[in-house]
């Protein structure tokens, strides 16, 4: 096995379902504005439940999006991860059938599985006995499904793949992407990630992280690098994207593309009681490194933005010693949405992907006073404004997993 | 007695397309296949057929059942199949 | 300049052993480890045979608090990852740059029966759609995001570089570990642990391979019941198993003196965008999955010695794969063998494709093909050589394993003999 050349990987389309949009131009459009995604759980009545709050997508009609045959047979992930798709290939104005049915491959991330799907068929199991299980069970739950549905529903038989490590794996599955057309394995990668497990039994699941915010006010349960911040708030979504090879994007008549992945790299952090650093300069670093850059020409950071105070100053140190205490711009369009796990990342790809296009800084919203020591330019409450080329994002997965990617401006 | 309606009803549940309920007996003679109807579908549906009406086609039997009317003739002569 | 990615450490767990040399010996005497189920009754369901580890999580070293924190598919990656990484001499402690060595963890199911067992109590067996919180295990979100095994098999060796778990379904286990191979290419680590991890023995997960038909109705004989290629097969015999590969760098492994059991020399996954559980049978893709992994181990489809089969035990997988190794390797596929070690301890899900692997490197290391298990009467649509019963004896330069699984995923992997100092 032998390693290519890096090649120039642009990216061509964006889809998104997110608590603040559906679509791209939705999703940025209420970013920019500051828009608010956290609410009450609407599904149920969370009362029971320690925590009420997630950002949710409301009023996704699942029957207005897709064929109805897909429906008995898809968790709601699934649902969206499919719509996220189709938007971005039709953003993209990519057909598969003329780039080539084996040029084009999908890699996504997802943490949770079809949970709600699942919950509903043990339900079933146990309390009306293993015949009443549905045939879709078998792959309905497993965190493989979207990239399946996905490539059956686009007709994509290059390389598929899943890679899984919590909220950081959104980024890694672009990371794959991205070295799946390095390899000359794809032209055209759909990549990225989705979440959703807002049943009962999925809420409770998410409940046991421990850091779940038990706020009720939605303007102030998930306050990142605030002095305030007391954990976070769950969300459900995420992004795909159309990743190209450069030159095969130039040579058909799509759409002018967002930008470039520059810079990819993964880390994980010591044992417990292991008396070492934790990963995520070392991720920040070997993103850039990867991108052929220095700290100097990063523009933006997209936090990770854990909520958490001892994370957050993991966090801020971590950009403190790469960047210089408040070095760089840092965004926090988590703080609108929630953390969505397998879909958190790609998002923010998307979010950093637009900022650079429109040389614009969304806002975190609802954040008050910043916990001293942090010392981190953190955009709030009113967009900043001026040209940006190059742009950090950065997640960090449960359990210690980091990840960074380096997104840049298209070559002129 | 199991109806032609009834069957295309749980086919399109199981399916969730809902186009050869709307042909009614045009389809009966079909094949599955030709409805868009897979293997998956007609397990699921032959799995519903169980628990709402107790009409129990085993596995073997219903991979060969490629018809509506297959089904039904199957479903309601109990007897043939001793 | 390109780098050669070599195995210096293995460890098996499967069904009817207790660690490698077990597993090795069983398989390559032709039995089978498939019992009727033991994790719980299986009375009310079709499908009643599985591939059981007889686990004593004590005496492989664990702690209470690991037993109750760690899901049965985490301890198994953690025992082999600790015995892999303990023959590799990798173990944590050794000189290894903790930042260089990565952990790449193939999984389809999760912490399956962690969850569900959570489940029935926070459910109370199943009568509460609003789950009881009060009842959690403090452990519940370790079972419900499947990075906790990977996180869990990075802490056992100490890993600080790129840590994932892969989640392709069926074909997670060659998936796990040509990510590895990949990360060692582009310079990303130096030291992979990687392999893969599954037990899918509990209700949910046996009741929707019920609900499909995809495994075997032949719980009178549980022994005999899967037998891929046979004609009398009728499905596969679900299985928990784990095993971890120690890859590395060869330079790096020849610096610090390490023995080598094989190197990964290619491997390809692609999408057949067919079905999610259905296979077409022209096996085109994994026609393609081959040829593509051969083409970057440079080698000449003629030059397969052995392939190591999906062999699951369905009659769709069974022509499936026949035709697809026909159409990648010619007239050859009809002069080597083909076997399927899940005839004897059943499929693993995301698993078995690392057990097949470390069988390979197995088989190339004391030159014998295992067997498939419980081939008396060969279906006359398969009409290769899918070694019956019987171990062979034979020099392997160059084996193929493939994998097959729901969503479409189509892997295969290269594995050759090392032959120190090639270039």
């Amino acid at each position: 096995m032998s390693r290519s050349a890096s090649t120039d990987v642009l990216i061509t389309g964006l889809g998104v379902t997110a608590p603040t949009g559906l679509g791209p131009k939705e999703y940025w459009n209420t970013t920019l504005a500051g828009g608010q995604g956290i609410a009450p759980l609407q599904e149920f009545d969370p009362e029971p439940y320690t925590a009420r709050l997630a950002g949710q997508i409301t009023g996704f009609d699942a029957a207005a999006h897709l064929p109805g045959r897909l429906l008995p047979q898809t968790d709601r992930v699934t649902r969206l991860a499919l719509v996220a798709a189709e938007q971005a290939l039709e953003d993209a104005q990519a057909d598969i059938g003329e780039l080539g049915t084996y040029e084009c491959g999908v890699v996504t991330s997802n943490a949770t599985g079809g949970f709600e799907f699942s919950h509903r068929e043990m339900r079933k199991l146990w309390s009306q006995g293993p015949q009443h299980v549905s045939v879709y069970q078998c792959f309905a739950w497993f965190y493989a499904v979207n990239t399946g549905q996905i490539s059956i529903r686009h007709k994509m038989r290059g390389p598929g793949g899943v890679v899984v490590a919590e909220q950081a794996g959104g980024l890694d599955a672009i990371g794959l992407a991205r070295r799946t057309i390095n390899r000359g394995r794809g032209r055209l990668m759909l990549t990225g990630g989705v979440e959703s497990s807002f049943d009962p039994w999925g809420w409770v699941s998410h409940l046991a992280s421990g850091a779940v915010s038990t706020a009720t006010d939605p303007a102030g349960a998930y306050l990142p690098f605030d002095r305030r911040a007391e954990g976070y708030v769950p969300g459900e979504g995420g992004a795909v994207l159309v990743m190209e090879e450069a030159d095969a994007a130039r040579a058909r008549s799509g759409r002018a593309p967002y930008g470039r992945i520059t810079g990819h790299a993964s880390t994980f952090d010591p044992a417990p009681g292991v008396p070492r650093p934790p990963g995520l300069q070392r991720a920040i670093e070997l993103a850039l490194a990867d991108a052929g850059l220095q700290p100097d020409a990063v523009d933006l950071v997209v936090a990770d933005a854990a909520g958490v105070p001892e994370l957050d100053a993991q966090e801020a140190a971590a950009l403190r010693a790469v960047f210089g205490p408040f070095g760089v711009p840092v965004c926090a369009p988590k703080t609108m949405v929630g953390r969505l796990m397998a879909g958190g990342g790609p998002l923010d790809v998307v979010c950093a992907l637009l900022a650079l296009r429109d040389g614009v800084i969304p806002p975190a919203v609802n954040i008050g006073e910043l916990a001293e020591d942090h010392r981190v330019d953190l955009v709030r409450d009113e967009p900043r404004f001026g040209p940006l080329s190059t742009a950090l994002v950065l997640a960090r997965g449960a359990g210690g997993f980091n990840s960074a990617v380096v997104v840049e401006r298209p070559l002129s | 007695m199991l109806s032609l309606d009834q069957l295309l009803e749980i086919l399109a549940e199981c399916s969730g397309d809902q186009q050869a309920a709307a042909h009614g007996e045009e389809v009966l003679d079909r094949e599955f296949d030709m409805l868009g109807y897979d293997s998956l579908v007609l397990l699921e549906t032959s799995a519903q057929l169980k628990h709402r009406y107790d009409i129990d086609i085993p596995e073997d039997v219903i991979r060969d059942l490629r018809t509506p009317r297959a089904v039904l003739d199957y479903a309601n002569v109990p007897a043939e199949r001793d | 300049m390109s780098r050669h990615i070599v195995i210096t450490g293995l460890s098996v767990l499967a069904p009817g052993s207790t660690d490698t040399e077990g597993f090795w010996k069983m398989i390559t005497a032709g039995r089978s480890a498939i019992r009727r189920t033991t994790a719980f009754d299986p009375t009310a369901f079709r499908s009643q045979a599985a591939g059981e580890i007889d686990l004593d999580p004590l005496a492989c070293g664990f702690g209470h608090r690991e037993i109750r924190r760690l899901d049965r598919a985490g301890l198994l990656a953690v025992t082999c990852a600790r015995r892999a990484a303990a023959e590799a001499g990798i173990a944590a402690g050794t000189e290894l740059d903790p930042t260089r060595l990565g952990v790449s963890v193939g999984n389809a199911v999760g912490s399956a029966t962690s969850i569900e067992n959570e489940y029935v109590v926070l459910s109370d067996e199943g009568r509460e759609w609003l789950v009881d919180q009060s009842y959690q295990s403090p452990h519940l979100f370790d079972y419900f995001v499947p990075g906790s095994l990977a996180r869990e098999t990075a802490w056992a060796v100490g890993a600080e570089g790129p840590v994932s778990v892969v989640s392709a379904g069926c074909t997670s286990g060659i998936d796990a570990l040509g990510h590895a191979c990949q990360l060692i290419q582009e310079g990303r680590a130096e030291v992979m642990v990687a392999g893969a991890t599954d037990a899918p023995v509990t209700p949910i997960a046996v009741a929707c391979f019920d609900a499909i038909k995809a495994t075997t109705r032949r719980n009178d004989d549980p022994e005999h019941a899967t037998r891929p290629f046979d004609r009398t097969r009728d499905g596969f015999a679900i299985a928990e198993g784990a095993a971890m590969l120690v890859l590395e760098d060869s330079e790096h492994a020849r610096r610090r003196g390490a023995e080598i059991y094989g190197t990964i020399t290619g491997y390809a996954a692609q999408s057949n965008a067919y079905h999610m559980t259905g296979l077409a049978r022209d096996g085109n893709e994994m026609t393609r999955a081959i040829g593509l992994a051969l083409d970057e181990a440079r080698a000449d489809p003629t030059s397969v010695d052995y392939v190591n089969a999906h062999g699951s035990g369905t009659k769709q997988n069974d022509l499936h794969e026949t035709e697809a190794f026909k159409k990648a390797l010619g007239d050859h596929a009809y002069d080597i063998p083909v076997s399927s070690i899940k005839s004897m301890i059943g499929h693993s899900l995301g698993a078995i494709g690392a057990i097949e692997v470390a069988t390979c490197a197995l088989a190339i290391r004391d030159s014998v093909v295992p067997p498939t298990a419980n081939l008396h009467e060969p279906d006359p649509e398969c009409d290769l050589d899918y070694v019956p019963l019987e171990a062979r004896e034979r020099a392997l330069d160059r084996v193929l394993t493939v994998g097959s699984g729901f969503g479409g995923f189509q892997s295969a992997m290269v594995l050759e003999k090392w032959r120190g100092g090639r270039g």
